[in-house]
């Protein structure tokens, strides 16, 4: 059989088709089950859930946290009126001078830190 | 084959898509892979990546979907161990309306031309059976007319070896 030969006997040959499920398949693939679909007040109640789990979470650890600065601000503030009322003598009268003087002190930081947020001498 | 047939700019939907050309492609896809089941597994999932990418189609969609196809049948040709490389298909080739169906020769034909190399088989596959000129076919695989024109020389003449042997 020459080359000629065996290219016009090629052409009287085709390949065979696909199957006819092939389509079907590929268009159910493609086209979403309404069935099984996912639904829209579903998708929205679930992401409503998600924000207020979020938005939950994230005011607790908030809470969380502020709570700690407060309680390490009291611990310190007790420390040194504690010392400071030993150095004046351990006595009452001590013991509220202590404290005047430390709350004078906190008073005056707060003041000088307003005052160098705000570019102010 | 793909032909960039598309009735002017009409957007056609996935079936209409398919119906175009999915049937050549899959053709392609069989006697590339020579597996009937493989070559339904790719045209089901070029097709379904299709489906999840209808905004961004590139116009030329003819085009796209051959190269996908056919990417797609290297990787997988690519992914296959050589003791699973027995041709897996039935009936290859029909014989065409208005022609005697002598099944010898059909059958002589089927095994020669399963027999080529892939790239060879591809290029028969364009050429003979589908009618593609050597220029369609070098831009289809992307390589140069010469080396098309040369590939499917070879094929020829390796099917007249194993016709003449069996």
């Amino acid at each position: 059989m020459t080359g000629d030969e065996l290219e016009k006997a090629l052409s009287r040959y085709r390949i065979g088709d696909p199957p006819p499920g092939l389509r079907a398949r590929i268009l159910e693939t493609a086209t979403p089950d309404p069935e099984n679909a996912l639904p829209v007040w579903l998708a929205i109640g679930a992401l409503a859930a998600c924000t207020i789990l979020f938005a939950g979470g994230a005011s607790g650890v908030y809470g969380t946290l502020r709570q700690a600065a407060i309680d390490a601000q009291a611990r310190d503030r007790n420390q040194q009126i504690a010392s400071t009322a030993d150095v004046i003598g351990g006595s009452v009268v001590g013991f509220e001078q202590a404290v005047a003087a430390v709350m004078a002190a906190e008073s005056d930081a707060a003041t000088a830190g307003t005052m160098a947020n705000t570019g102010m001498q | 084959m793909p032909r960039d047939q598309r009735p002017g700019n009409q957007p056609e939907d996935l079936g209409q898509v398919y119906d175009r050309l999915g049937p050549e492609l899959y053709k392609y896809a069989r006697v590339v892979l020579a597996d009937d089941q493989e070559a339904g597994d790719v045209i089901h999932d070029v097709f379904a990546s299709l489906a999840q990418n209808t905004e961004a189609l590139p116009q030329a969609i003819d085009g796209y979907l051959f190269r996908s196809v056919r990417n797609a049948c290297w990787a997988l040709l690519k992914r296959r161990h050589r003791d699973q490389d027995n041709p897996s298909v039935e009936s290859l080739l029909q014989t065409v309306e208005g022609f005697e169906d002598v099944v010898n020769e059909r059958l002589a034909l089927q095994a020669a031309i399963l027999s080529l190399p892939v790239a060879q088989r591809e290029v028969v596959y364009l050429r003979a059976l589908e009618g593609r000129t050597f220029r369609e076919i070098a831009a289809l695989v992307g390589e140069s007319i010469n080396l098309v024109t040369s590939r499917y020389r070879h094929a020829i003449e390796n099917m007249q070896r194993f016709l003449s042997k069996s």
